[in-house]
Parts: C-alpha cells; sequence; structure tokens
C-alpha cells in the first residue's frame, strides 16, 4: 500500500529502480526534498549550490542533487569548486543523504572515489547524522572539511600522515592536485591586456 | 551659560527612575538625545559632566572630575577623581539615594560613601564633619566642593591619622569606609586616560559617536561618505569601530570597518602611530571616499538583484552571488581598486545545461569589457548585456514564505499521511479538495513540542517515532518512547498508541 503513492511521487524515475525500496520509503520524504530545493533556490550556504539533478531526458530526478562547493580561499584548495553528488535514501530524513565527490580530491577525509569520512554522514551510534541537519548544512559542513581536514580519522592514511608531517608540502600537494581536477575561474588579466591592444 | 557640572550630576541621579537620559542642551547642542544603550548612557552622561567640569575649571583650579562607572568597577553610584594640592589622585565613590516617589526629580540624598584607603586615613579624624556633610548637601558637586575643602584642611593640618587606629563613632564608619579594592593603586585607570577619550571625542564632534563601550576602551564612530558633485543621493554611513588601550592616543589600537582588506591596505595606517579620533576619523573619510566606485557597484546589484551572498549592503566582500533562475548562480568578484572598469571575476554555478552557454557567451564577451562600454554603464547592466539574460529581481524569493514555526521540524511539512492510513497523494498540494477532507482522518498536524523554552519546536508524533525508532539507544517504556530532541537533545517522551 505504501507502494502507490511512492510510485506517484517519483515521476520520471525509472520504475525498475522503484521496485526495490518501495518498502521503506517514508512520506517526510518528499516534503522535505522540495523544502531543502528550494533552501538552496532561495538562501544557499555561503559557496555552495545545489540543484535537482536530471536524467538524459532532462527529466528531474527525485532525490538526487547535484552540487558545487567553491573551497575558501585561505584553504588548501584556494577557492577552487569542487562537484558533488547527493542522493537522498528512501528513509530519508530518518537516514543520513550519501554524499560523493565526483571532482577528485587531495583530502586525507575523501578517498579516491570520492567518498567522504565525516560524521554527520553516518547513523548513531558511530555518526552524528539527525534530522534536524539538511542538504544545504551537509554541504557547508563539507566546504568547512575542506578547509579544515581532520587526520585524527583518516581516509586516506598516506594524506593524513603528509599533513601531520608536513603541513606546507600537503597544502602545495592539495593545490596542484585542486588545479589538475578542479575547476577555478577565469582570471580577467588575459582580457586586460587584449583590451589594452 | 555652563553653571558647572552640578545640574548634570543631579540630573543623571534623578534619571535612574525614568531609565532614559536627554543630554543637557548646551553640552551638545545638535542633539538632544543620542542613542546610546541604557547603561552607557549613563556612562557617557557622567562622562560629559567631567567635560562640563574641565570646561567650567578655566576660571578656577579644578579639584575632582566625575568618571564613567565602566572604569571605576561600580554598579551603580558616581565614581569621582578627587585631585590633592600635590597632583596626586584619589578616588571617592558615591552612593545615591532613590529619590522618594512624591520627590521624584529631586536629589534623593548620598546614602554612603567609600573612599580610597590613602584619603580614607587622611580624613580618619574627620569623619564627623563628613558625616554632618552627606546628610546636609544638595547634591553631588557640593558635596564634592565641601570635600576638597576638608582635604585640603586635614592635608595642611598634617593630621595622619594611623589606618588601624581607634575607630571614629559608629554611625560616621557605616557611612564613611575604605574601598572594597585591595588597596593597592594597581589596576586604577588615571583620570586623565578619560579626560582625554572625552575630550577627543567631544573635539571630533557627538554627531560623529554611535556608541561608547561602557569599558571606555572602544567606541564606534560613524564615517560618512563625503557629498559628491554628481551624486544628488545622499552619503554613505559606514561604522569604523576603534578599541584601545588605556595609553590612548599613544599604545596599541585597532580599526575596524566593514570594506575589503585590499582596500584598506592601500593606505594603511600603522597600529601604534598616536593619531587622535578626529585625525583617525578623517583617514577613514578618506578612505571610504577611495571605495566610492566599489560601493555604487555593489549598490547597484543589491538594488537590481536577487542576492543570495553575502547579505546585501555588505561592504567588506567585493563578490556577490546573483540568482540566475534555473536553480543557478553567478558569483562575480571585482576588483576593490578598479571596479567600475577592471573585469571582474565570474564563477558560474549550477546545472551544466543552463550555465555552459552562460560561460561561453562571458569567455567571448569578457575581452571586450573595457571597449564599447559607455562610462555610466555599471558592471551590473554590462554584464546583462554581455551574458543576454537579466538577473533575477530582488523580489524573486519574496513570495517564499517560511513557516518553520509551525511545520513540522522533521518532515518539513504541516500535513503528513500517517504511517497507517490509505495512502492519499503524496503532494500535499495535489487534489487539495481530497486533502482537505482527510485532515480529519487521514492526516496529522505536528502536535509534539519540545518541551525546552528556547527550542520549542514542533514535531508529528509519527516523524518522532520514526526517528527515534531508528537509533540504537531509544528506551520504551509502558507504551512510550524517550529519546532527544533532535535539535536541542532536550529529552522527550512520545506514547506510541
Amino acid at each position: 500500500m505504501d507502494g502507490r503513492h511512492l510510485q506517484n511521487g517519483r515521476v520520471g524515475e525509472p520504475s525498475s529502480a522503484v521496485a526495490a525500496v518501495v518498502r521503506t520509503a517514508v512520506p517526510a520524504r518528499v516534503s522535505r526534498i522540495k523544502r531543502e530545493l528550494e533552501m538552496l533556490r532561495s538562501s544557499p550556504p555561503a559557496g555552495v549550490a545545489g540543484w535537482p539533478a536530471r536524467d538524459r531526458h532532462g527529466d528531474e530526478l527525485l532525490g538526487e542533487i547535484e552540487a558545487r562547493i567553491v573551497s575558501s580561499e585561505d584553504s588548501a584548495y584556494r577557492g577552487a569548486e569542487f562537484s558533488l553528488y547527493v542522493t537522498l535514501p528512501q528513509r530519508y530524513p530518518f537516514e543520513p543523504p550519501s554524499v560523493r565527490f565526483e571532482t577528485p580530491v587531495y583530502h586525507p577525509n575523501i578517498d579516491a572515489d570520492g567518498r567522504i569520512c565525516l560524521d554527520l554522514l553516518n547513523m548513531p551510534p558511530k555518526g552524528a547524522w539527525k534530522p534536524s541537519l539538511n542538504v544545504p548544512t551537509v554541504l557547508a559542513s563539507i566546504q568547512l572539511l575542506l578547509a579544515e581536514p581532520n587526520p585524527d580519522d583518516p581516509l586516506v592514511q598516506d594524506i593524513a600522515a603528509q599533513l601531520v608531517a608536513d603541513p606546507a608540502a600537503f597544502r602545495d600537494a592539495a593545490f596542484r592536485h585542486a588545479r589538475a581536477h578542479a575547476t577555478f575561474p577565469e582570471k580577467p588579466k588575459k582580457q586586460k591586456s587584449d583590451a589594452g591592444t | 551659560m555652563l553653571s558647572g557640572p552640578s545640574s548634570y550630576l543631579e540630573h543623571d541621579c534623578r534619571s535612574r527612575t525614568r531609565g532614559r537620559l536627554e543630554y543637557p542642551s548646551q553640552l551638545i547642542p545638535n542633539r538632544q538625545s543620542v542613542p546610546f544603550c541604557c547603561r552607557t548612557v549613563r556612562h557617557a552622561c557622567l562622562a560629559m559632566a567631567s567635560v562640563g567640569t574641565a570646561a567650567v575649571a578655566k576660571h578656577h583650579r579644578r579639584r575632582f572630575c566625575v568618571l564613567p562607572l565602566g572604569g571605576s568597577g561600580l554598579e551603580s553610584g558616581v565614581a569621582v577623581c578627587l585631585y590633592h594640592i600635590s597632583g596626586q589622585e584619589s578616588r571617592v565613590w558615591l552612593d545615591v539615594h532613590e529619590p522618594a516617589k512624591r520627590k521624584a526629580g529631586q536629589f534623593g540624598g548620598i546614602a554612603g560613601v567609600r573612599m580610597e584607603p590613602a584619603l580614607a586615613c587622611l580624613l580618619h579624624e574627620w569623619a564627623r564633619p563628613v558625616t554632618r556633610l552627606i546628610r546636609s548637601v544638595n547634591s553631588v558637586d557640593e558635596f564634592m566642593h565641601e570635600l576638597v575643602k576638608l582635604v585640603d584642611a586635614a592635608e595642611t593640618q598634617g593630621v595622619m591619622a594611623d589606618a588601624h587606629g581607634a575607630a571614629g563613632d559608629q554611625k560616621s564608619a557605616l557611612l564613611l569606609r575604605p574601598t572594597l579594592h585591595g588597596g593597592g593603586r594597581e589596576g586604577i585607570v588615571r583620570a586623565d586616560f578619560y579626560e582625554r577619550v572625552l575630550h577627543d571625542l567631544h573635539a571630533l564632534g557627538w554627531q560623529h559617536v554611535k556608541h561608547v563601550h561602557a569599558s571606555f576602551q572602544s567606541v564606534s564612530l560613524i564615517v560618512r561618505e563625503s557629498k559628491s558633485s554628481n551624486s544628488a543621493r545622499s552619503g554613505r554611513e559606514l561604522v569604523l569601530d576603534i578599541a584601545f588601550d588605556h595609553e590612548y592616543p599613544h599604545g596599541r589600537r585597532v580599526c575596524t570597518i566593514a570594506l575589503p582588506p585590499t582596500l584598506l591596505n592601500v593606505s594603511a595606517i600603522h597600529s601604534t602611530t598616536s593619531l587622535s579620533f578626529k585625525e583617525l576619523h578623517a583617514h577613514y573619510v578618506q578612505v571610504v571616499d577611495s571605495a566610492r566606485e566599489l560601493l555604487d557597484v555593489l549598490d547597484d546589484i543589491d538594488a537590481h538583484c536577487a542576492v543570495l551572498e553575502p547579505r546585501t549592503g555588505a561592504y567588506d566582500a567585493a563578490f556577490r552571488r546573483v540568482a540566475l533562475g534555473n536553480h543557478s548562480s553567478l558569483m562575480v568578484e571585482f576588483d576593490p581598486l578598479n571596479a567600475l572598469n577592471g573585469a571582474p571575476i565570474c564563477r558560474f554555478l549550477g546545472a551544466g545545461t543552463f550555465i555552459t552557454p552562460l560561460q561561453r557567451k562571458w569567455s567571448h564577451g569578457a575581452a571586450s569589457w573595457c571597449e564599447m562600454a559607455p562610462d555610466s554603464e555599471l558592471p551590473r547592466a554590462r554584464l546583462e548585456r554581455i551574458l543576454g539574460i537579466t538577473f533575477e529581481r530582488p523580489d524573486a524569493f519574496s513570495e517564499a514564505d517560511d513557516n518553520f514555526s509551525t511545520d513540522c521540524s522533521i518532515c518539513y511539512a504541516y500535513h503528513i499521511e500517517d504511517p497507517g492510513a490509505e495512502a492519499a497523494a503524496p503532494d500535499a498540494r495535489a487534489g487539495s479538495a481530497r486533502a482537505q477532507r482527510q485532515t480529519s482522518d487521514g492526516r496529522s498536524v505536528p502536535d509534539t513540542a519540545c518541551e525546552a523554552h528556547n527550542c520549542a519546536r514542533m514535531y508529528h508524533r509519527a516523524c518522532l517515532i520514526e526517528w527515534f525508532r531508528s537509533l540504537p539507544n531509544t528506551r520504551s517504556t509502558l507504551g512510550s518512547l524517550i529519546g532527544e530532541c533532535p535539535y536541542c537533545t532536550t529529552m522527550l517522551l512520545v506514547r506510541m498508541s
């Protein structure tokens, strides 16, 4: 009986995906998604953007959000932009969203597959997820994690060891890595000289 | 005409019952009342009295001045600095009676006097006259004038009683007791510091003063943009916070004003250069004037676009993030030193399908930023022309009303289907006629509130139960679940029936 209203709610989703998750879906999910997208649209956290993901036909995927985080200028990544993908589970908000970096990041708490080690993204007692958190606040926390890596709870041992032993080398490596993979805004300097001639 | 500080002191004592103070108009001609916070008004008013004292002192040698309470460690009453003939300072603290109700507006009398130990020793033999004085005087000013005479008499007679000697009569001892301060002078700020600060604020003009902190260690000044010839609009007002130590105008000083650091660094003055408030203020008027171009550009964006960050009217950041519609936004950062004509740095945030064409247009158009642009065209209009779009207007989000106080804080909705009820449309807006009918049976409204006063968030019982069941450490007793409020962690008890 839960299945019927779920199918109604998940317009545009391939129907095969629905069947597996029908049982555990909660009604709170739909209202949460709607409100959180509105929050991302009208009052996003500083340096964080999020919008509904679309499939290749251009239809919105309910519960999947593409996001972009602008790292702060004082972080090791010096204003680089990173893409992320947020998936809200069927039992959201009673379960944490799953967030993954799509842009490779050189960071002790983010592995090569973009998985993030952050307590907010896990259920208690191991983690600290609560329904009082939401996608905007989680993205803002990840932005903070970029600026302040936590070497005490590492996902990538080598980078954590480097951060502890030689912070300057870590910052250098992180910035070079970001230069290669992440996006930076176009500097207007080149255009200025063009305009001058 | 200045008639001496007494009127202000009485004024201050009276106003304790009213909670609001008006400045004596002789002292601040163009401001009858200044928007200080209530406590600070008291300090400032007392302070003004000391400015008044300084003014009268031209005619006869000044022998005492009133101190701001913030520097005296006193919660109420009047703190006075008494100058000995030798030039030494002593502190006297006066407790003042609340005036009786029917005599409201009059001097209520002195309740008690505390003195620095040295002064208390000096006046030990004179306790009786001091007590008589306390009972007879009609103002704080009169008391201090008389006290100065007694101190002078005591000093010329050279009567130095031992501090631990015989006690005077009991009543005098009650009224005239040494201060609670440990006896040492360390930690006591010299009176001329306060006078210097007040004198300089007075010289600057009180219309430029926004706030004086009770500790007298920081002031907020208003810096007005000087009028430009070509703009009719009134000048912008920025707030300059100056924190200083007791060495003012020398010593360490920290100035803060909400402008981009690059702009401030151009004409930075060293923090140890000795400058008065007036000189500092004049310097920052120049700085604000140099920022005019940038502020014009930012104001134009704030007035015409839906700004997502920073908050509207923030001048300390030289960037704006404006909404473009379709969940996308543009972060545009200006060169603070060349905001009008330098090409800004643009970041486009949003779904690729929407953003990529704009990025392409920008890469092509940015080269012609300086060319072909009429001087009068502000960067906002130039960006719109290059990108071929109009930014969302400031009112774009006004219709999005937040019902966070009444909605359930877990599902962010007001109505929710009871998990047990027969399924209805998940979207509350779809089929509103049916939804209305089902409110009584199929849907529930937030009915459980957090007990904590500062939280008091509302929840659907079903949502709380669902959350508590997801947690491993939830306890259940007699058909109820006990768990923490997701926001404030207060313990909540929810019945499961």
